[in-house]
């Protein structure tokens, strides 16, 4: 069980996670720190006060050129021109079917230059799919190699960041992004994450990487950071109904099935774009919803068989965990939406039993503000 | 004084004053995590060697509990319904799941004792 595969890559912060004792696994073909202390406490310390989440695994490409705003147009379904430059988008790549290759964020710096964040799981995938599909005027780069993204998330945020040097931090909006200088390193820090909480994502050169790390980790003290690992990232995320690719996303369901509507714009031409607008005017067989198992019986878990009250199926669960802020199993499930209704009662497996669960509204969680 | 046996599959069948009480290794505990839900069976239950005696859930597994013996549940811990947690404070002492009856105790000798298991490759 602690055998881990030698064939892993690791991140440039490998060495701190080892130093503070990490519970290390397999993710995406990179051994990560699954937790520090415990998933639990970390969740919760990103609830009610700030964590440091080493997110290095990700991917990061740079597309430059003449055509770069046509190339990302053409590759995603949210509308580009809805951002300026310094901002960030959530968008999809969507398959011609209206399945998903990836989600992703976009980062434009202008128009002839944008960065793509996408899953650490898809990079060689995206990679292909972004070279295939370039049939513009722009230059493609993965470095993802190359880069550290360290995540600050939580209620503290804004004053750990102060106290790291970004004075101006405070006025930054969600959701967009600046290139910084930082004690005289270069830092893109953009106001992004996959918490729900106010927090950035900071990306620096991997030989920065050290630096940023303890540098943060000095700032947060006096906040109480810690260090949260992937098993806290994931209940995190799942609290907010936040998509995840291999589970709500996958190229078998579309980005309209997966509740990812506000992401698509018809507009602009894009790939998948005619499939998508004859889904949407046909209407869905089945949508991702949220489901909390009221009782205690145990948690939803993935791929598990969800059912009506009658007993027919109706469904499966996409994601499913103990949720640490409501104290309760929640889940994702992608189901037939004459289910979907708030409140509707449906049964869930959980270890082969038919346990009842409630549909509710997601986000499961609302952060406190 | 209690005395500890121990299986491969990181259960103990823990000895005190002639009482027998199953759980799982403070091992078995920290791969787990956070133990958020523990599913226990019935008082008076009985199971034969091999059998899944319960469920231990974590925030990211499910662990089943096997029985390397045959047993009869004499109690169960009822604290863990609502502590959970116990499991993870104190897998050894407080944190056990099943009070049980043992229909031989000689098979205790075929499990691994405290030096044993401490040097088993986990």
């Amino acid at each position: 069980m602690s055998a881990i595969n030698n064939n892993l890559k690791r991140t440039a912060l490998y060495e701190k996670h080892v130093a503070l004792g990490a519970r290390l696994g397999a993710f995406a073909g990179f051994e990560m720190p699954l937790w520090y202390t415990g998933i639990k406490e970390e969740h919760l310390a990103v609830r009610e006060k700030v964590g440091l989440f080493d997110l290095s695994h990700m991917g990061e490409f740079f597309l430059k050129g003449r055509q770069a705003f046509d190339l990302v147009q053409h590759l995603t379904c949210n509308d580009v021109r809805r951002i300026g430059d310094g901002q960030c988008q959530y968008t999809l790549f969507p398959t011609p079917e209206g399945g998903v290759v990836d989600d992703l964020i976009v980062y434009q710096f202008n128009p002839e230059e944008y960065m793509l964040v996408v899953n650490a799981s898809n990079i060689e995938k995206d990679l292909a799919w972004v070279v295939k599909n370039n049939t513009f005027d722009c230059t493609v780069t993965d470095r993802s190699d190359e880069l550290t993204l360290v995540a600050v998330q939580g209620p503290k945020t804004n004053d750990l960041l102060k106290s790291f040097g970004i004075k101006t931090i405070a006025s930054q909006k969600a959701f967009t992004f600046r290139r910084l200088k930082v004690s005289g390193h270069q830092v893109i820090v953009a106001g992004t994450g996959y918490t729900g909480e106010r927090g950035f994502e900071l990306i620096v050169d991997n030989a920065d990487a050290t630096w940023l790390w303890d540098s943060l980790v000095a700032a947060g003290t006096e906040f109480e950071a810690q260090p949260i690992g992937l098993g806290a990232r994931d209940t995190l995320r799942l609290e907010m109904a936040y998509s995840l690719y291999g589970h709500e996303l996958s190229d078998s369901i579309s980005v309209l099935e997966a509740g990812l509507d506000w992401t698509v714009r018809f507009g602009p031409e894009f790939i998948g774009r005619d499939y998508l607008l004859k889904q949407k005017e046909q209407g869905l067989e089945r949508i991702v919803a949220g489901l909390v198992v009221q009782e205690k019986r145990g948690a939803p878990r993935h791929a598990a068989p969800v059912y009506a009250n009658g007993g027919r199926e109706i469904g499966t669960v996409t994601s499913g965990s103990f949720s640490p802020s409501l104290d309760k199993g929640i889940g994702l499930a992608l189901i037939s939406p004459e289910f979907a209704e708030i409140g509707s009662q449906v049964a869930v497996d959980i270890r082969g039993k038919r346990v009842s669960a409630t549909i509710v509204e997601i986000p499961f969680y609302s952060p406190k503000k | 004084m209690a005395t500890f046996y121990y299986t491969k599959t990181h259960e103990y069948i823990r000895e005190d004053g002639g009482e027998y009480y199953l759980g799982i290794s403070d091992h078995a505990q920290q791969e787990l995590g956070d133990i958020t839900y523990v599913e226990l069976p019935a008082e008076g239950a009985e199971f034969a060697q091999g059998d899944v005696c319960c469920t231990v859930e974590s925030v990211k597994a499910v662990a089943e509990v096997y029985t390397q013996l045959a047993l009869k549940v004499v109690a169960v811990n009822e604290r863990l319904e609502d502590e959970p947690e116990l499991v993870n404070q104190d897998a050894q002492g407080a944190g056990w799941l099943l009070k049980i009856e043992l229909a031989d105790t000689g098979v205790l000798a075929s499990l691994m004792d405290q030096a044993a298991y401490d040097a088993m490759e986990k």
